[in-house]
């Protein structure tokens, strides 16, 4: 996993494999304390060592977790980072990193978030400060694994963060930092990242967490970015990162959550968002994606788990149409006949007001974001976790042999990508998610019974404050998170059981069609799941739940 | 019926906002397919309700946008004036809104934030040159002070209804855009009607530019 370089030092409090997984949980102790919920983190670190060790972002949290001195007077280190640099000639590329401790910035302060490039170099950065100094550093943490890993990549790294200290990307360090770092230590396998890391610029994304995805094509997927040529780097800054940019700071912006000037959990969510249109280009970046991923952020609170839980999320295609246009023609298309089953008089309605009003591009919104705009946060978390809560029941039911055995390519199945949103944070989730692989086998967030360590007493009063408000879903009162006694598998009982009843009243019915069954069926299911469906949000859930293909199987 | 399209981010849904409701909101939820405002003007003596439906820029959206082209008597084409490439993209906006709407829909062209003059990458004389070339009617804006929205709008609306006298545009016809109110024009109409109002409103911000 790590490059042999590493040091089997790294954590010393945390043992080898869970460190890995939990660096989060690990690292943000003194870190924490300076940033703002979710600001600092970089994403995506559970991912393997595999890539995790070519991966600076995954050790990040480490290093500065660990480091007292830096964690304490972050700034003033590296507000003074030239004399490093200087002395250090051979580090002379991060030179650059020096001046711009965009990623302690990040984590301290909330300004540094606002510079639109800060977001991946940021991560990486950070670490590359760390191995440049040696004394100091190294002295208060010796274990660290860090180093090791960026030792090998000190040049790429570098390149990549350059863009960050100069607004104008592309100009000076691809050059001068290769250079520097020609002999740097044995790049081997990471030689091919400077290239393109480079040449990306700033605008080009650098992202920590796609490189660390453990998928099979994390592997195509890496090779596609670092291989994008700068007009591709270009056409990404200009097709995604500009969007996201526009975006962020217009989503939810009445949340308290996201409110105010340079807040960092708007960074986070940024950060997610351009992530993720690497991780999965096809899709890249919609509008509406930034609408869809800020309840999670909220709720989740961890930038990581949110960025799973979104990928969980998106392959949920029924809430989150593609942006292709058949897809949403499709499900308007559903729509449409839904109404035609269930209210032909308004159906009727439409078809009286000529070719428009069956378009029914009205639904539109609230198909792309499921409701969310539609409705009250609260009620809208509500539908999205009775919607997912109804997914897994679905799931677990189609899978006799349990839901540890579930096939992992189901990428059509949804349940587990809902659950996940909604408990990302919890074991069980994980070891659920469809495709384990694309969580670290390594994440072990230990013992199902052992709180997470990164569950703060905070996070804690406020699971708890939505359990007992009446906003915690389904999934999660069956969860222990909440230091309830259900586990996930005694709501998976109780949907299994829920589910069997139901159709056996069905069947007891003799439904015919099975258009009128599923139909039946989702009403129930969504009475039962919602406990006081509202009358429009019975409709909807209808609707919603009728969009799924899976839902047509039951019968 | 107007419909406002451009980039995204170039301040469509911030024009619609000043317009409609006398304010600039620096921040605001991002426009998710389609919005929709309204209000009452008065041309010539005729009380007139424009209805504006307010599109997303991303080009994922666009099929819903141009969806919406066909049943427009207006469209306020607006870019940024700080970022070039919105003023580039104009051509291919343009070729939507005539391939998709109507061949009598006036087109206003619209530089917003005129207010960011320190910013400024596209030329005002650059934007009039874009406007004569191609038969569209120019302005620059800025939502944030106000500066000509409601030019832009009233003027478009002026251009619709002189169309209008002028018989091209068959009223008759909703598919253009227009609907002719019972008495009092109460509808998405641009059309002649009893007038009972002043037009104190019309131009009460102009001139600040």
């Amino acid at each position: 996993m790590h490059s042999p370089s590493e040091t089997p030092s790294p954590h010393r409090e945390h043992p080898a494999p869970i460190r890995n997984t939990h660096p989060p949980s690990g690292a943000p102790s003194p870190h924490q304390k300076h940033t703002a919920p979710l600001g600092a983190h970089s994403p995506y670190r559970e991912h393997p060592s595999p890539i995790g060790s070519t991966q600076p972002p995954s050790e990040i949290p480490t290093p500065f977790g660990s480091t007292q001195p830096l964690s304490r007077s972050p700034i003033p280190h590296w507000e003074h980072p030239s004399p490093i640099g200087s002395t250090q000639p051979p580090s002379g590329a991060p030179s650059p990193h020096w001046k711009h401790p965009a990623c302690i910035r990040n984590t301290h302060s909330p300004i540094g978030n606002t510079h639109p490039h800060w977001e991946h170099p940021a991560p990486i950065g950070s670490m590359q400060p760390h191995q440049k100094h040696p004394a100091s550093i190294r002295s208060t943490q010796p274990p660290s694994r860090a180093p090791s890993p960026h030792r090998e990549h000190p040049a790429p790294i570098g390149s990549m963060h350059s863009p960050s200290e100069t607004p104008i990307p592309h100009r000076e360090h691809p050059a001068p930092i290769r250079n520097t770092h020609p002999p740097s230590g044995a790049p081997s396998p990471h030689q091919k990242h400077p290239a393109p890391i480079e040449s990306r610029g700033w605008e080009g994304q650098a992202l920590p967490g796609v490189c660390a995805a453990p998928q099979p094509r994390a592997g195509a997927l890496l090779c596609a970015r670092l291989s994008m040529t700068p007009e591709e780097h270009r056409a990404f800054w200009r097709n995604v990162q500009f969007t996201v940019d526009k975006d962020v700071v217009r989503t939810d912006r009445s949340n308290q959550f996201f409110r105010g000037e340079d807040n960092p959990n708007v960074e986070s969510m940024r950060r997610i968002l351009l992530n993720y249109a690497v991780y999965n280009p096809a899709i890249g970046y919609s509008q509406g994606m930034s609408d869809l991923v800020a309840p999670i952020l909220a709720e989740v609170l961890d930038e990581s788990d949110t960025f799973w839980c979104f990928v969980g999320l998106m392959q949920n295609t029924i809430f989150v149409s593609s942006p292709r246009d058949e897809d949403m023609e499709k499900q308007l298309l559903y729509l449409r006949e839904l109404l035609r089953l269930t209210h032909l008089r308004f159906y009727q309605h439409l078809v009286s007001l000529g070719e428009d009003g069956l378009q029914m591009l009205f639904c539109h919104r609230w198909l792309l974001l499921c409701f969310k705009r539609e409705f009250p946060e609260a009620e809208a978390l509500r539908i999205w976790e009775a919607c997912w809560a109804h997914y897994q029941a679905l799931q677990v039911r189609g899978s006799p042999t349990g839901p540890q055995t579930r096939a992992p390519e189901c990428p059509g199945l949804p349940d587990v990508a809902g659950g996940a949103c909604l408990g990302a944070a919890s074991p069980e989730t994980h070891r659920w998610c469809p495709r384990p692989s694309m969580y670290s086998p390594t994440r072990a967030l230990g013992p199902l019974s052992r709180p997470r360590p990164g569950l703060t007493a905070a996070r804690l009063e406020r699971r708890a404050w939505r359990v007992r408000s009446g906003r915690t879903l389904f999934v999660h009162q069956g969860n222990h998170w909440h230091g309830g006694s259900k586990t996930l598998d005694h709501v998976v009982f109780v949907n299994r059981v829920r589910f069997a009843r139901l159709h056996r009243v069905l069947s007891q019915q003799r439904i015919g069609r099975p258009r009128d069954v599923t139909f039946r069926l989702t009403s129930r299911v969504n009475s039962s799941v919602t406990q006081q469906p509202q009358p429009l949000c019975r409709v909807i859930f209808i609707a919603v739940l009728w969009l799924h293909p899976e839902l047509h199987k039951i019968s | 019926m107007y419909i406002i399209i451009g980039d995204t981010g170039v301040g469509k849904s911030c024009l619609l906002l000043q317009f409609t409701d006398k304010r600039f909101q620096p921040v605001h939820d991002l426009t998710i397919g389609v919005e929709f405002g309204a209000r009452m003007v008065n041309i010539d003596g005729k009380q007139i309700k424009l209805q504006i439906w307010d599109t997303a820029g991303q080009e994922s959206f666009r099929s819903i946008t141009r969806s919406y082209y066909r049943g427009a008597a207006g469209a306020l084409l607006v870019y940024d004036i700080t970022r070039r490439e919105t003023f580039n993209h104009l051509t291919s906006w343009l070729e939507d809104a005539r391939q998709h709407s109507s061949s009598n829909m006036v087109i206003m062209l619209i530089g917003n934030k005129s207010d960011l003059e320190s910013r400024r990458d596209v030329k005002r004389e650059e934007g009039e040159a874009f406007a004569r070339e191609h038969g569209l009617i120019f302005m620059e804006t800025s939502a944030k002070t106000a500066c000509n929205v409601e030019e832009a709008f009233i003027n478009t609306a002026k251009e619709i209804y002189r169309k209008i006298q002028q018989g091209l545009f068959d009223v008759h016809n909703e598919a253009n855009g227009i609907k002719i109110g019972p008495q009092q024009c109460i509808s998405t109409s641009v059309g002649p009607s009893a007038s009972q109002r002043s037009s104190s409103e019309i131009g009460s911000n102009s001139g600040c530019c």
